[in-house]
């Protein structure tokens, strides 16, 4: 910390100074023109100067295990060797580019619209869980964290497809559900009938019977068009080929149809019993999206009452993908199942954007 | 989307601020400065300062790790700060074990009662001191040299060897640090140090204890010429 410049000097550098040559002054020169020891400088402040100063630090504790990964990564052909050289030959730096290229090829721009996650590559299942032992890379996790609740009101969309086919809406809705829910948390109706059950185990019937007279009618949760049974899949097909290319019920359902065949491609891994327990005192994860189906509903006030407390215990990632980084297979799967969970929300994206009335939600606007 | 990544303990840090003192020998004061990029490529410089505050001093504390989280003392601590933990133990039984090729190998396993002990963690180190009555030591009670192997007898620093040692220094871990102590081999006594007035010095002491359900004869500790208090402030020495 001795390299930048004094300030304030005082009278005795002034004196001390007699003796030094006198140097030639530049034109340009003005404030500093005068020779210092003809005039005192002055209570002047001066601007301190970094010469020489390390302007980053660098700890490696576990700097050979991460080139190791780095290693296996680019042998994968997912990391890019040509950002080694961008990242000042540091491994830690290099993995988060190649983290950062691969979230982008998978739709990064388009998840961003509808959703407020963050994706993390650690030797930990979470950041608390880090330990002072440095690893070696055979654990490592990939998992997804909601920071916010994404929402979306499908009555508009419901009442589209109700003209198309009565059997429709719920068609549209439990594809979509499904497809999003294989990978996701969502919360939804069955979320909201979960909260109105524990609640009425929960009031007491004489002390809390005005509570309990209150809660909404598990039977009105959904709207009628939704209790409908479910199109099958060929009964769909036919439907759909009956229908213009550029029908929005045809595109909203084949939107639909296909972030169910991106999600039915790809099935999560197991996580080990111990990495389970890890989770045990944690809260639910936080769901990626809300899904109403009229404004005001019941879903929605049951999850206004559930979120007050959804972030009191630190919520568990989800979907986390546990693997072994010095393993050339279980990396690949690995990244496999982190690029399907990705394309499954830019596939949920591109449905919400057929949705009537959906808008993309600016991230000061986003629900907590 | 935030995208993150961690492997183990790899950081990057970029200096972000710079800490200026001023003194004319007898007052300072100080001024924190943003370290900005030149704009013509030249070396970095320092912003206008602001004044320290005490909030920044806090948050410089807690990024620094020197954080002392509320809680409620239990009565055998004798002082705690982030790095320092100071409690007293009553007289108790316990096993003690002692290394296989050492001259104590036949006392290992045995229960023996221990007198009343003073802990030190500083840091990583432990440090073990006895004293000459059952009641919580004051600052200026005199430390008796805990008399056991592998302690030094100057500051009753242990030598810990293979010794299992605690990783936090939380008041929960009092009792980690005490079977940390008990359940490791004692091996060897330090150079030419008394550890006992024991007629028949440390291996005969330990030998009359032997399943003895009686208390430790404090008769047989000598003084450390430490007080609590040097015992205490003696990391700052």
């Amino acid at each position: 910390m001795s390299a930048f410049s004094a300030m304030l000097p005082d009278s005795v550098a002034s004196t001390t100074s007699l003796r030094s040559p006198a140097r030639s002054i530049r034109d340009e020169d003005t404030v500093g023109a005068c020779p210092p020891w003809l005039i005192a400088k002055g209570r002047s402040l001066e601007v301190p100067r970094l010469n020489r100063v390390p302007l980053h630090h660098c700890s490696f504790g576990s700097d050979a295990a991460a080139a190791r990964f780095a290693g296996v990564l680019v042998e994968l052909g997912i990391a890019n060797p040509a950002d080694w050289k961008h990242s000042s030959g540091e491994a830690g730096r290099f993995l988060q580019r190649t983290l950062d290229r691969f979230v982008c090829e998978h739709g990064e721009t388009e998840i961003d619209g509808a959703f407020d996650l963050s994706v993390t590559l650690s030797t930990a299942p979470h950041e608390w869980c880090e330990n002072e032992d440095e690893p070696d890379g055979s654990q490592m996790f990939l998992y997804f964290e909601a920071h916010s609740c994404g929402f979306v009101n499908f009555g508009p969309a419901l009442a589209l497809c109700e003209r198309a086919h009565p059997r429709l809406p719920a068609t549209f809705a439990r594809v979509f559900l499904n497809g999003i829910g294989r990978y996701f948390r969502l919360y939804d109706h069955r979320d909201a009938e979960e909260h109105i059950s524990f609640l009425e185990e929960n009031y007491d019937p004489t002390d809390a019977a005005e509570a309990l007279s209150a809660l909404p009618n598990r039977g009105a949760i959904l709207p009628p068009c939704m209790k409908a049974r479910p199109l099958g899949r060929r009964q769909l097909k036919a439907l759909l080929s009956g229908m213009a290319l550029n029908d929005p019920v045809a595109r909203l359902l084949k939107a639909a149809i296909g972030l169910q065949g991106m999600a039915n491609g790809v099935r999560l891994p197991a996580i080990p019993i111990e990495i389970r327990e890890v989770f045990s005192d944690c809260n639910a994860p936080v769901p990626v999206l809300l899904v109403i189906y009229r404004a005001g509903d019941a879903i929605e006030a049951c999850f206004d009452n559930e979120r007050q407390t959804m972030l009191e215990l630190t919520p568990e990632p989800w979907p986390l993908i546990p693997f072994n980084g010095t393993d050339l297979d279980s990396t690949r799967q690995a990244f496999r199942y982190l690029g399907g969970a990705l394309d499954v929300l830019a596939a949920a994206r591109r449905v919400l954007d057929l949705a009537p009335g959906w808008e993309p939600i600016g991230r000061e606007e986003r629900r907590s | 989307m935030t995208k993150t990544t961690h492997f183990g303990s790899n950081r990057n840090f970029g200096l972000s601020k710079a800490v200026l003192v001023y003194s004319d020998g007898q007052e300072a004061f100080a001024t924190i400065h943003e370290a900005k990029r030149s704009p013509d490529g030249g070396a970095p410089y320092l912003d206008a300062g602001q004044p320290l505050t005490i909030d920044f001093l806090t948050q410089l504390a807690k990024g620094l790790g020197r954080t002392t989280r509320c809680e409620i003392f239990p009565p055998n601590i004798l002082a705690y700060t982030p790095d320092m933990l100071v409690w007293w133990t009553r007289p108790q039984h316990r096993v003690m074990f002692y290394g296989g090729s050492s001259d104590g190998r036949s006392l290992s396993g045995k229960v023996f009662p221990q007198p009343p002990l003073v802990f030190k963690v500083c840091g990583s180190a432990l440090s073990v001191r006895a004293l000459g009555e059952d009641r919580r030591p004051q600052p200026n009670t005199p430390l008796m040299v805990a008399p056991y192997w592998n302690c030094d007898r100057q500051g009753g620093r242990v030598c810990q060897g293979s010794m299992r040692v605690p990783g936090n220094l939380c008041l929960a871990a009092r009792k980690a640090w005490e079977n940390a102590f008990f359940e490791s081999e004692f091996t060897h006594a330090a150079l030419g140090a008394t550890l006992t007035a024991h007629p028949e010095g440390f291996l005969g002491l330990w030998r009359d204890l032997t399943g003895s359900e009686a208390d430790f004869s404090v008769e047989y500790l000598i003084t450390s010429g430490d007080s609590l208090r040097s015992f205490v402030h003696g990391r700052e020495e």
